[in-house]
């Protein structure tokens, strides 16, 4: 089947301004071929100096996401077969700064992740494994959300990150909700840094990065957790202040 | 270009396919923003101009949209399932129908 791609280009050494560019591809009669077959096929047969990010291809590291037809996905994972048409836009994540055509910059990613200290610090010193039952209330709590692979996508699809660019993101807040869930976890602050201006009240429910998210996390779930426990360690705090006085 | 400018992509309202791809939640979104900038425009030229058919149902159909939507961010927000969420979108407006075909039915609203 022959398909149409609409590739965003910018190489900010040379254009002064984003293009578009249509290359017209032949993904031959398999059913199976995906948006990243197509950008190989475009790179090895038409055009060598296209850029774009990948590693797995399977789905597992992140890598390629790119926003396909309007909508954040994995190219790897996105079949050619189930977008509708076959006319496709490519272009890179929103919110991200571009390095060329469809690569962006994770650097920015990683620097929103490590403004909310995300890693696990232990409330015990014991060597012992941890011992977590998958059925205990605490495990189904966490539930998906640890399985984040980093792709940037509800960062992409979250109009917040526009209005905010101090916004710590539905990616970095999703790594939070996974902590503060976590009882081994010891850091009393971790509540208080995302609960200021640009923390969890600047999600706005739009569930973008529900909807876009490749491993179907919702990180829009946990931002709510995470209300809900600031709302009830706030009124525990007042509690125990009325009752100091 | 000697000096590489850095660029950032942001969602393209102007854009057709944006609109294409825009997902249930942030339509439930984007429905309850706009109903709430409308109702206070029809609050007051219903003041202005009172008892006016057309304007009553549109206050009415604003407002129900509005307050069902409403409803909707409250479950969401004392921990109903979040993947309710699209089912919960449809449920609220046609709850929203409901509510208006009632109110505009039974209660007397002027000449």
């Amino acid at each position: 089947m022959i398909y149409t791609f609409n590739v965003f280009r910018f190489d900010p050494k040379k254009d002064s301004e984003p293009y578009y560019q249509e290359y017209t591809v032949d993904m031959g009669e398999s059913d199976k071929a995906t948006v990243l077959d197509g950008l190989f096929k475009i790179q090895q047969t038409q055009d060598k100096t296209l850029s774009f990010r990948y590693s797995c291809r399977l789905a597992m590291c992140g890598s390629c996401a790119v926003v396909i037809n309007g909508k954040e996905g994995l190219a790897c994972k996105t079949m050619l077969r189930d977008l509708s048409g076959n006319r496709i836009t490519v272009r890179p994540l929103s919110h991200i700064p571009v390095v060329k055509d469809l690569t962006v910059d994770l650097k920015q990613l990683m620097k929103r992740l490590r403004k909310v200290e995300p890693y696990f610090i232990p409330k015990s010193s014991s060597l012992e494994p941890a011992r977590i039952p998958p059925t205990s209330k605490e495990r189904k709590i966490i539930g998906l959300h640890t399985e984040c692979i980093a792709c940037g996508s509800c960062v992409s699809a979250c109009t917040m990150m526009h209005w905010d660019p101090e916004y710590h993101g539905p990616m970095a807040l999703n790594r939070v909700f996974c902590l503060v869930a976590d009882s081994r976890d010891l850091n009393p602050e971790r509540l208080e840094k995302i609960a200021g201006e640009n923390g969890i009240y600047r999600c706005h429910m739009e569930f973008n990065c529900t909807d876009v998210c490749p491993k179907h996390i919702s990180p829009t779930r946990g931002i709510h957790y995470l209300k809900r426990r600031v709302f009830w360690e706030g009124l525990k705090s007042l509690w125990g202040k009325r009752n100091a006085k | 270009m000697t000096n590489p400018r850095e660029l950032i992509l942001k969602r393209e309202v102007g854009d057709l396919q944006t609109w294409r791809a825009t997902l249930p939640g942030m339509w439930a979104w984007l429905f309850q923003r706009i109903s709430a900038i409308l109702i206070l425009l029809f609050i007051v030229l219903h003041f202005f101009l009172p008892y006016r058919r057309p304007l009553q149902f549109l206050l009415l159909l604003f407002v129900s949209v509005h307050a069902a939507l409403g409803i909707r961010v409250f479950l969401i927000d004392l921990g109903a399932n979040v993947k309710t969420q699209k089912f919960l979108f449809i449920a609220m407006l046609l709850l929203a129908g409901f509510f208006l075909f009632y109110i505009w039915n039974r209660l007397p609203l002027g000449g």
